[in-house]
């Protein structure tokens, strides 16, 4: 069952000579009770993307184009409050370090325990008590012994810090979760660990997960479902296992191919050439032609539309999807 | 590189422990605790090879770089290098010595004067040591830029490290090592806060000058599949102390120590269908203040006995790897 609908998304950036096309014309979905993993390298707009869903864009930025439904219904159409009212109660958000993110000063508990009063509307006594109650289930939810819930976070492990940052992002049963490169700066067994219990809770709730990270291996490790990202553009949408071993686009094969791996023969990794355009002032036709191998005369002109390939789930966005790129 | 290569360094019971003291009355009462940040470990690094130092955050990876290139002072221990023992020799002989040996960081963000030109930041090795003469720099400046393919050389030398993306000012890094002709280059994640494109680009650079000038590397890195893909030998780091080294191929295949294995088996892999045998261990990695007596992995290790918590397993040789642990 689709939970996320993204259709057409344009989020673009005014600046004062140029306008930065962060995101352009994406679309995508997250079914319930799966894991999409967005990948793509930095600057490309996969966090751009979770912030035009959150409505949380910097001031530059603008939605210009699309419509993001959550559960049938349109985000983009709802007011301020409106908004208020779903962040955190339909949709969470874990930020780009944002275990790194607590404030000194306060117990991990009265941090997440502020959350979930600011969404009761209640300000009275049992709403505190009530919300203390939520703190200490959403500890247990994460593996954390609810009696830490009164540590500071400085007494927290890097591990214990993004679990309770998980917990805060549970704390409202959430529908639908954003995690915005939750296990970059963690430790390897730690951030197995953390894989392991997004995938929990993702199992227990049934919970859609829009996972983010430039770390390709990590998806392999996570997600169901992959959206690969360039540019601004989405180049290809498919299920994990489609995605690694039949990627039709050449930027998907090339991006996987540049992850060295603990397995298989240890090979020299030829890089891909070049850079990714500016996006201020993007190329025509296929974004990603200056840097392919297989470009004719076709992707320099013309915008290759996001197609459905092989299955019904499998899209990608290429004239020569699924040719062979030597 | 055959096993007769010359050795550059050899490290005898290295160690550095760190003090925590709080205050007067602390060490009146004797109360002195130590952070036990490189404890005993002992090593070679020989000429033209690259040697990956690989452990979780606080396993000591960085302080034995540091110990080794004497940025740091050991508490005890020796540090050969080329045959004499450099572990307390004098500043203004390592200053000397620290002209063939190069340090590269992970963040290039932060280890760039952003007042300086990229000519200026590699020049600046060349007229602090004195090295070679003054008519020369720009020639070698130019050398090291090339070397590092930042062409052409006369656009990128008057940039200023702002003006370059990520890889590029690595690439500048990279270069500032270079231009003194080093013997031995100490890497500490050069990569890691790199795409994986740029991430390619810069560790094949290195597998490059590695090979044409023929330097030691030391690698220190918490990700094995760059490890693999550099290094020739790995030493796995945990509190301090070396729990396995050996040949990288061979560790990774079929590590013996349970932490290598843990660590190896909870590695991501770009496949989702690779079927692999997981190792689960429990906690995190605590201080290294407290150790506990016998194995310091005892505590969170699934195959512990009580042989491990009374005495503490020393390296053996077996099938051509050391590695310090009871059951092997």
């Amino acid at each position: 069952m689709v939970l996320l609908e993204v259709k057409n998304l344009s989020t673009h950036f005014f600046l004062k000579e140029s306008r930065v096309r962060a995101v352009d014309d994406v679309c995508f979905t997250v079914e319930k009770g799966k894991i999409l993993g967005v990948a793509g390298e930095s600057g490309c707009g996969k966090t751009t993307t979770a912030l035009s869903i959150m409505r949380m864009l910097p001031p530059a930025g603008k939605i210009v184009k699309g419509e993001i439904y959550l559960e049938g219904i349109d985000l983009l159409k709802k007011n301020k409050e409106e908004m208020r009212q779903t962040k955190w109660k339909e949709l969470s958000y874990i930020f780009q370090y944002a275990m790194n993110a607590f404030n000194p000063v306060m117990t991990v508990g009265e941090q997440i325990a502020e959350v979930i009063i600011e969404k009761q509307d209640t300000n009275s006594k049992s709403g505190k008590k009530e919300a203390w109650k939520k703190v200490k289930e959403s500890f247990e939810i994460v593996g954390l012994d609810p009696d830490r819930s009164k540590n500071y976070p400085h007494e927290f492990s890097g591990g214990m810090r993004q679990r309770a940052i998980i917990a805060m992002a549970m704390a409202c049963d959430p529908k639908l979760l954003i995690a915005d490169e939750p296990v970059t700066a963690l430790d390897v067994i730690v951030e197995k660990k953390i894989l392991k219990l997004l995938r929990e809770i993702q199992t227990k709730y049934d919970l859609g997960i829009m996972f983010i990270t430039h770390d390709l291996s990590v998806i392999a490790e996570s997600c169901d479902e992959v959206a690969i990202m360039y540019a601004g553009k989405l180049v290809e949408v498919g299920d994990a296992s489609t995605i690694f071993h039949k990627g039709a686009h050449p930027y998907t094969r090339m991006l996987i191919r540049s992850f060295p791996s603990i397995l298989g023969e240890c090979k020299r990794i030829e890089p891909i050439s070049g850079i990714p355009p500016d996006l201020a002032n993007p190329p025509l036709g296929c974004r990603f032609h200056p840097r392919c191998p297989i470009a004719t005369k076709e992707c320099k002109e013309e915008i290759p539309p996001f197609e459905q390939f092989s299955t019904s789930r499998h899209q990608v966005a290429c004239f020569h999807a699924g040719e062979s790129i030597a | 590189m055959s096993s007769e290569e010359e050795s550059l360094f050899s490290i005898v019971a290295l160690k550095k422990w760190f003090s925590t003291r709080t205050g007067l009355l602390d060490s009146i009462l004797g109360k002195q605790e130590y952070v036990r940040a490189v404890d005993e470990i002992s090593f070679e690094i020989k000429k033209g090879e690259v040697v990956c130092l690989v452990g979780e955050s606080g396993s000591g990876k960085t302080t034995a770089a540091r110990l080794i290139l004497r940025l740091e002072d050991p508490t005890s221990g020796e540090i050969i290098y080329k045959g004499e023992d450099i572990a307390k020799a004098k500043e203004r002989k390592i200053r000397r010595l620290r002209r063939h040996m190069q340090m590269i960081f992970q963040n290039p963000y932060e280890s760039l004067d952003p007042r300086m030109t990229v000519y200026d930041v590699i020049a600046e090795p060349l007229q602090v040591t004195k090295l070679f003469p003054k008519s020369e720099t720009s020639q070698r400046v130019g050398k090291a830029l090339e070397d590092v393919g930042l062409i052409p050389v006369s656009e990128f030398s008057i940039r200023f490290p702002h003006e370059l993306s990520g890889g590029q000012r690595q690439r500048v890094s990279i270069a500032r090592a270079l231009v003194l002709d080093p013997e031995f280059i100490v890497a500490d994640e050069p990569a890691s806060m790199l795409d994986a494109n740029t991430r390619i680009e810069i560790l094949n650079l290195l597998q490059d000058l590695q090979a044409e000038y023929h330097m030691g590397i030391l690698f220190i890195t918490h990700d094995l599949a760059q490890a693999r893909y550099l290094g020739h030998r790995i030493i796995i780091l945990y509190l301090g102390k070396i729990v396995e080294k050996g040949n990288i191929d061979q560790v990774i295949q079929n590590p013996h120590h349970p932490y290598s294995k843990a660590l190896i088996s909870n590695i991501p892999v770009p496949d989702p269908d690779a079927k692999r045998e997981r190792i689960d261990i429990e906690g995190e990695i605590p201080t290294a203040i407290n150790l506990p007596l016998g194995c310091r992995f005892a505590p969170r290790c699934p195959f512990k006995f009580k042989r491990c918590t009374e005495e503490e397993p020393e390296l053996m040789l077996k099938e051509g790897r050391y590695s310090a642990c009871w059951l092997d």
